[in-house]
């Protein structure tokens, strides 16, 4: 693991207390994330992982602390106030269906968000946008198809790649590999983790694939009782035998077979 | 790649620069090259004017840090560059730069055709093709409508099948919240009607006239005709959007599946509420276009109301009423089947549900008039 010490957190949650309709989602919660690694947030459902995200990226207020992004205090600025948009800029976030616009094109849908922020030519846009297609793996002949017309895989391509159309720093990815045959989801774990060495991102997916886990994830968060139990590699996750659940996930029915192979292994896979 | 100032100043960053320096032969770029930063039409007029040697070195030390974007401009430079017929003696780039560079010429579109938009066809084509999609629909309107007579054949077997819950909700929605605004809109075209005509009557001396006017324009003609608008716009635009959603979500699909027929479970009640709730929303507007006649013949014509009432069972016909009522079930049909065809219409997408309900709600009004048209002459044969 790199040396913390030398490296500034990206991302920064101090603090965190969230309040929905008379309980408590979020309890004084405690988050550091450092640049360039994958990270994987889980725990159970309805523990608040994407309650997290959509705080981190401001699509929800929050009831107490503070959340920096690049060490900046994005907690107080007002969710509703347009001048948030530049700072949402530099982060992106991959919905997990995609949430491609129907009415466009692929091409359209990935130069969407650069004819909002930049005024570049068209021509530059267009070579930007075919760019990263490209880079998420899209056929060329699909650049002109609507989202209906392609198949799931190829969607969730498309998405990163209008995701990754502003370069952002921090990529949110929720559930990215959810309704992938295990070749596409393969594939699509490989391309994650081939842009993240090359655009040296930093990636919080929120997933329940133990394959994705073992094979990409740099950390895991481990959500519960509200706040962050555990933040260490994943090989120190699926041997931690304080908490009952964390190890069960890892090592439960399905989850020793995983761990087996990978830790056999290692990376050779 | 992002170097020192990534983990600071989200806002401020020095614009993207260019300097070139003719003693050295040596094009610096300076600055930070984020798509924030690069401003396409400065850089783009600087290097353009700049007189460049026939071999250059190209300098990124200062590069104070890049983006897929800036490397994206950095590669057009270059290849820019190359086609000026000017060589790059030296690349001072860094090694994470060079790399991104390669992954851009990777990525490059080998065949631009490939490509290319879908053409959009041409003036006589569109033609063609828009007749064609007329003559399509037709026969598939044609279709749908032998498909639903013979499901009202099946639900006449069985009636007490059907979605009775449905039906009562159709009337509901369409009877109920809508007879307000048709009688309230029936109410002023009675008085309108009434109060532009008075001073017609007045001049002949014929002011009781104006109720076997009012009589047969409103009961006959106006009313239907204004309840079956209404109701196209508020049920029909409903019945297609509702059957449109169903249809994005595979709901229809997974009807289909169980082997449910969407006619009998989806249509069939819709059809059967609105033709219940028309009729009966078209005879309270009736009173309401009357009422309004008769309080402007009252005041402006001094045709009291005893009067107007008798005037009323005189002269005017039962049949004008029964002629408007009999068309206020076809034109119920028309809105009903026409918002269910352009509903199951819909394809897969948030742009084709607007569309389609916006062809439900005017192919249902012009329907309505072509069809009442139809029964003027029909009722006319028939001496009605």
């Amino acid at each position: 693991m790199i040396d913390k010490q030398t490296l500034k957190p990206i991302i920064e949650v101090k603090g965190l207390g969230t309040y929905f309709s008379g309980l408590w989602v979020h309890k004084n919660l405690n988050l550091t994330i450092y640049p360039d690694r994958v990270i994987t947030i889980i725990g159970a459902s309805g523990c608040g992982k994407t309650t997290l995200v959509r705080e981190i990226l401001m699509l929800q207020a929050i009831t107490e602390g503070q959340i920096f992004l690049s060490g900046e205090e994005i907690s107080k600025y007002n969710i509703e106030e347009p001048s948030t948009k530049i700072v949402l800029s530099k982060v992106g976030m991959m919905f997990q269906l995609g949430a491609l616009f129907s009415s466009m094109t692929l091409l359209d849908n990935v130069i969407f968000p650069l004819k909002e922020y930049t005024d570049f030519s068209r021509g530059t846009m267009r070579d930007i946008a075919i760019l990263k297609l490209k880079m998420a793996g899209l056929p060329e002949n699909a650049f002109y198809k609507y989202p209906k017309e392609i198949s799931p895989g190829m969607q969730k391509r498309v998405a990163l790649a209008r995701t990754l159309a502003l370069d952002p720093k921090v990529v949110f990815l929720d559930e990215p590999t959810a309704g992938l045959d295990p070749n596409s989801a393969s594939d699509f774990d490989e391309l994650i983790s081939n842009l993240q060495q090359q655009l040296h991102l930093t990636i919080i997916m929120i997933t329940h694939d133990l394959d994705t886990i073992w094979s990409i994830s740099d950390e895991i968060v481990y959500l519960g009782d509200k706040r962050v139990l555990f933040h260490d590699s994943v090989k120190k996750a699926s041997e931690c035998r304080d908490i009952p659940e964390l190890y069960e996930y890892f090592n439960g029915h399905r989850g020793s077979i995983l761990k087996k192979t990978y830790l056999k292994y290692g990376d050779t896979i | 790649m992002y170097k020192e100032s990534s983990n600071q100043d989200l806002i401020k960053e020095i614009p993207a620069q260019i300097v070139y320096d003719s003693t050295t032969a040596t094009l610096y770029l300076a600055g930070s090259w984020f798509w924030s930063t690069i401003n396409e039409k400065k850089l783009i007029k600087l290097v353009k004017v700049i007189d460049f040697a026939n071999n250059i070195i190209i300098d990124g030390d200062s590069i104070e840090g890049v983006d897929t974007t800036g490397i994206y401009f950095i590669e057009r430079l270059i290849t820019w560059l190359a086609q000026k017929n000017i060589t790059i003696s030296q690349l001072r780039l860094s090694a994470d730069e060079q790399k991104l560079i390669q992954r851009i010429r990777d990525n490059r579109v080998k065949e631009k055709s490939s490509i290319v938009p879908l053409k959009s066809d041409s003036f006589l084509a569109a033609i063609g093709r828009g007749v064609f999609d007329i003559f399509g629909s037709l026969v598939d309107l044609l279709d749908f409508f032998g498909q639903f007579w013979v499901n009202v054949f099946k639900f006449l077997r069985s009636p007490f099948d059907a979605d009775w819950d449905e039906v009562v909700r159709t009337i509901r929605d369409a009877g109920i919240k809508g007879v307000w605004v048709a009688s309230l809109l029936s109410f002023l075209i009675g008085a309108t009607l009434a109060y532009q005509m008075a001073p017609q009557f007045i001049t002949y001396g014929a002011n009781v006239y104006i109720v076997n006017f009012l009589g047969i324009a409103l009961l006959k003609e106006v009313s239907p005709l204004l309840t079956a608008v209404i109701v196209a716009g508020r049920t029909g635009a409903s019945i297609t959007a509702e059957i449109g959603t169903r249809k994005v979500q595979e709901e229809i699909d997974a009807l289909q599946t169980m082997g449910i027929s969407t006619m009998q479970r989806i249509i069939l009640p819709k059809v059967i509420g609105v033709m219940v709730a028309v009729p009966l929303i078209t005879a309270i507007a009736d009173m309401a276009s009357m009422l309004g006649g008769a309080i402007v013949s009252n005041s402006a014509l001094s045709v009291n109301y005893s009067l107007f009432i008798a005037r009323m069972q005189t002269y005017v016909a039962v049949s004008n009423y029964t002629v408007g009522i009999i068309k206020s079930f076809a034109f119920a049909l028309i809105v009903a089947l026409v918002g269910c065809f352009c509903g199951l219409k819909v394809k897969g997408n948030a742009n084709s549900i607007g569309e389609q309900t916006t062809k439900s709600v005017v192919a249902g009004i012009i329907l309505i008039v072509f069809c009442d048209a139809i029964f003027a002459v029909i009722f006319n044969v028939l001496g009605l």
